[in-house]
């Protein structure tokens, strides 16, 4: 079955092998358990622990607040990544170091900086109550969680796109009369867009099923800002391990379905 | 070391690598595969080495199958297109390489293995770039710190794929004419594949023109450029004129042409489109009246023909292949 | 702010400075004054009060568990990540590309599933619950949990480096290798491993960054027995739930240190990768 590349590097069966058994074990086998044990349930039981008001309007703000950080991230993560690639400035090696900051630090501790930061009367949370905005235990904050953990995956997804668009691509598209904007929606843009996407689409997948960061600002007050993985957790300390299970199975399609639309939109946009 | 390639077959999915491969390559001899690019000659060289494993066939070395031997056995010095120098070792480490990897029965001390990689770094002229690193050196250094890294774990085969082509033309002159040399001082059997026909003629013993994976022909320099096997080898061993004359096709090399000022029953007439001094030698390149394609002729730089003629003017020439 | 910027026109400098200060209000927003915050609330009772939630025995036995999950994690998927990217980069068959799509799979699954799975797997209920109980043997609400959520949410870091890496550089040094005389072994520790080392240590240090603050996927199989199964992300939500602040952003403030330190060491893996 296997052909290699060449035949005198020796190694092909035993990496393949270990490589199938330990990510069956670890990953596939037990996935593939969760969805032996949602078979227990009929389609009209399943229906029904979904479709209760608190899941659904979980649902929506799982998958709405995700789709909300991803695109500020979008827009952000554009922003950092084309200012550290193209400007140099003071602090310049420094923010580009602390924009992994998000990957790096445990979501517990963004979750409680957070979550006191933005309080009625934390720091930045007294300004934005004087101006009568709520931001800690409203979707709003939600939001703002998701944003601050997924920040790093569209800076450097672009990035390095970014960085291998050689200048004179632009310069010569300005010599032959371009002015900025169309030098943005001609050059630039659709160098970017297949990069941008799969930041979006990382970062989008990452808020989705996002927990420490955000149960904390979150408040978790039922039907209004519970988000999905808060529910599996009610329902396991409830020993509801089916009523788990089922949220969790609808999760898993939900997010397939959306990363399989934005895979067919993205090689859409390759072919055009 | 004597080698023979014998009915060798290889493909890759639906392509056709190899078809039928016959050769054999005497003790001591220099040998190039020469054809276009996708010949199959690379692949051909990697079979010899051991690094593919043909579909059916043979490879004998003086007489013994190393068809099923493995690639460390067959005790063969590869020099590869971009050398795949260990990056992360010095040179010197790099040319240890072959030795260190010994068992350790046979494994030389340390000082051995000294002494032989300097005896080879200063072979190849480069023993004052011992501790330097592969990127920190230029192609041509690299080149040949490729080949006494080939060379410390005496092979008695070598064999180089493009050995030149990643090279700048002068490197590239000097570099030919050194391996040449040494392929003379340390009796081995060499095989070099190449694109450039060039190349093959400067250096080689014996020339394998292959094409589409099979062997078209096989001879000395001489032999197949004065008597190339079909229109394949004619074409890609040099230039070639075509011309039109009555109903028949004529071609003929650019220096296979006679000159002359003057008209004449057998000669053509052409107009002088450009004259070229390439040193030794000049190129005229004619147009000829009902055809494209315009002729071009090389003649010695003070041909006589050549004095005060401009562009133009009329000539007349007469192709006299031998 | 003297701003050294490429552009030319005094237009275009403007337009620049803005940016550059947009770039500059985002990083000290978002980034620089959540730091701010959690130290600033460990210390606001000064340092004594900030050691003793530290060094607070169940702080201790927290940071235990914390590097138990990481060293045993780490290596286990080092060794995955190396051997997937050698077969994965070194060979061409059949499935390669779903092959890496299910290596990535842990990515887009919610950690709060990945504790859910061993829980449907080894909890009470589970698939294997009774037959554990029979045998005394406890996973689920104990140490073996822990570290299996743990290696669930980390198995693609260290893959996920190495495989455009050992795909970028290709054969032929090891080619090269063989035909010195070198056997497999020799191969990949002289030639191989030399050549992906930045690349190698770079997903370590993601790797390990991820295990030491992995939360969701440990929060569901921990059961949270101070003292017993809590990791350092768990006490200060404990902490923090009790609200005992000062505590929870001095345990806070180890986890956010650590996170620095690996911040450095990935900046330092990089430059070397970029040599």
């Amino acid at each position: 079955m296997a052909r290699s590349v060449s035949p005198v590097i020796p190694g092909f069966n035993l990496t393949l092998g270990y490589t199938l058994v330990y990510l069956s074990l670890i990953v596939l086998i037990p996935l593939a358990g969760m969805l032996v044990y949602a078979a227990q349930l009929s389609w009209q039981d399943f229906y029904r622990i979904i479709s209760t008001p608190q899941v659904v309007s979980a649902l929506k703000l799982s998958f709405g607040a995700a789709l909300v950080a991803a695109l500020v991230n979008g827009f952000i993560g554009t922003l950092l990544a084309w200012v550290i690639v193209r400007y140099r400035f003071p602090g310049r090696k420094i923010i580009d170091a602390l924009i992994d900051l998000p990957f790096a630090l445990p979501t517990a501790v963004a979750g409680i900086a957070l979550t006191t930061l933005y309080a009625p009367k934390g720091l930045l949370g007294q300004y934005a109550s004087d101006l009568g905005i709520k931001v800690a235990f409203t979707p709003f904050g939600i939001v703002l969680a998701l944003t601050f953990v997924t920040l790093p995956f569209v800076v450097r997804t672009i990035q390095p796109v970014l960085e291998d668009i050689p200048r004179e691509l632009e310069e010569a598209a300005t010599c032959l009369g371009a002015n900025s904007f169309q030098v943005l929606r001609h050059v630039l843009i659709p160098a970017l867009l297949p990069a941008w996407l799969t930041g979006f689409t990382l970062a989008f997948a990452r808020a989705v099923g996002e927990y420490g960061s955000v149960i904390f600002i979150a408040g978790n007050m039922p039907g209004k800002t519970e988000i999905l993985p808060f529910l599996i957790m009610v329902k396991l300390d409830q020993y509801d391990y089916l009523g788990a299970t089922a949220i969790g199975v609808m999760m898993l399609a939900v997010s397939f379905v959306f990363l399989l639309l934005i895979n067919l939109l993205q090689r859409y946009l390759i072919k055009h | 070391m004597s080698i023979e390639v014998q009915h060798v077959n290889k493909a890759f999915g639906d392509f056709k690598a190899l078809n039928e491969i016959n050769l054999a390559i005497e003790s001591g001899e220099l040998v190039a595969l020469l054809g276009p690019s996708g010949c199959g000659k690379t692949t051909l060289l990697r079979i010899i080495a051991g690094l593919e494993k043909p579909d059916s066939g043979h490879i004998i070395f003086n007489g013994d199958d190393v068809s099923k031997r493995d690639v460390r056995k067959r005790n063969v010095g590869f020099v590869f297109q971009h050398y795949a120098l260990f990056r992360h070792m010095t040179v010197f480490d790099n040319v240890a390489f072959g030795l260190r990897m010994k068992p350790r029965r046979q494994r030389p001390s340390e000082t051995e293995i000294r002494a032989k990689v300097m005896e080879l770094l200063q072979m190849v002229q480069l023993d004052w770039l011992a501790d330097r690193y592969p990127e920190q050196l230029s192609g041509g250094q690299r080149q040949r710190i490729a080949l006494a890294r080939a060379l410390a774990v005496q092979p008695e085969i070598l064999l180089l794929d493009e050995p030149f082509g990643a090279l700048d033309a002068k490197v590239r002159k000097e570099l030919r004419r050194w391996l040449a040399n040494l392929h003379e001082e340390i009796n081995l059997t060499s095989v070099f594949v190449t694109h450039d026909q060039e190349e093959a003629m400067e250096v080689a013993d014996r020339i394998v023109v292959m094409n589409k994976g099979v062997i078209e022909q096989i001879g000395t320099p001489a032999e197949v450029y004065e008597n190339p096997a079909n229109e394949f080898v004619y074409h890609f061993l040099g230039d070639s004129n075509q011309l039109q004359l009555n109903d028949q096709q004529i071609q003929f090399r650019p220096h296979e042409v006679e000159l002359s000022r003057q008209a004449a029953p057998e000669l053509q007439a052409g107009i002088v489109r450009d004259i070229r001094p390439l040193g030794a030698i000049t190129r005229v390149t004619l147009k000829v009246a009902g055809q494209e394609q315009p002729i071009e002729a090389e003649v010695v730089r003070d041909n006589i023909n050549l004095i005060g003629l401009q562009r133009g003017q009329t000539l007349f020439f007469r192709p006299n292949a031998s | 702010m003297s701003t050294l910027v490429l552009s030319t026109t005094r237009q275009r400098n403007l337009g620049a400075l803005t940016l550059i200060g947009c770039a500059w209000l985002v990083f000290l927003v978002f980034l620089v004054l959540p730091l701010y915050v959690v130290l600033s609330e460990a210390i606001q009772q000064g340092y004594a009060s900030f050691f003793t939630a530290v060094l607070e025995p169940d702080a201790i036995a927290a940071l235990k568990l914390t590097l138990i999950a990481v060293g045993i994690s780490v290596p286990l998927n080092v060794v995955f990540g190396v051997a997937a990217a050698w077969c994965v980069s070194k060979y061409e068959f059949r499935g390669k590309s779903l092959l890496v799509t299910l290596i990535d799979l842990p990515f887009s699954v919610s950690p709060i599933i990945a504790g859910l799975v061993y829980i449907l797997l080894f909890g009470a209920q589970g698939f294997f619950g009774e037959w554990l109980a029979e045998h005394d043997i406890q996973i689920i609400f104990a140490i073996p949990g822990i570290v299996l959520a743990t290696l669930f949410v980390t198995v693609p870091f260290v893959a996920r480096e190495l495989i455009p890496l050992m795909q970028q550089q290709g054969t032929q040094e090891e080619e090269a290798a063989r035909l010195l005389g070198a056997s497999g072994w020799q191969m990949f520790w002289h030639v191989t491993l030399p050549n992906i080392r930045w690349g190698l240590t770079y997903g370590v240090v993601l790797c390990t960054a991820r295990a030491l603050g992995e939360f969701g996927a440990v929060s569901v199989v921990s059961g949270h027995i101070r003292g017993f199964t809590n990791t350092l992300p768990l006490h200060v939500e404990i902490l923090y739930n009790e609200y005992n602040h000062v505590a929870a952003f001095s345990v806070a403030t180890v986890l956010l240190v650590m996170a620095l330190l690996m911040l450095i060491l990935k900046q330092w893996a990089q430059e070397r990768l970029e040599k």
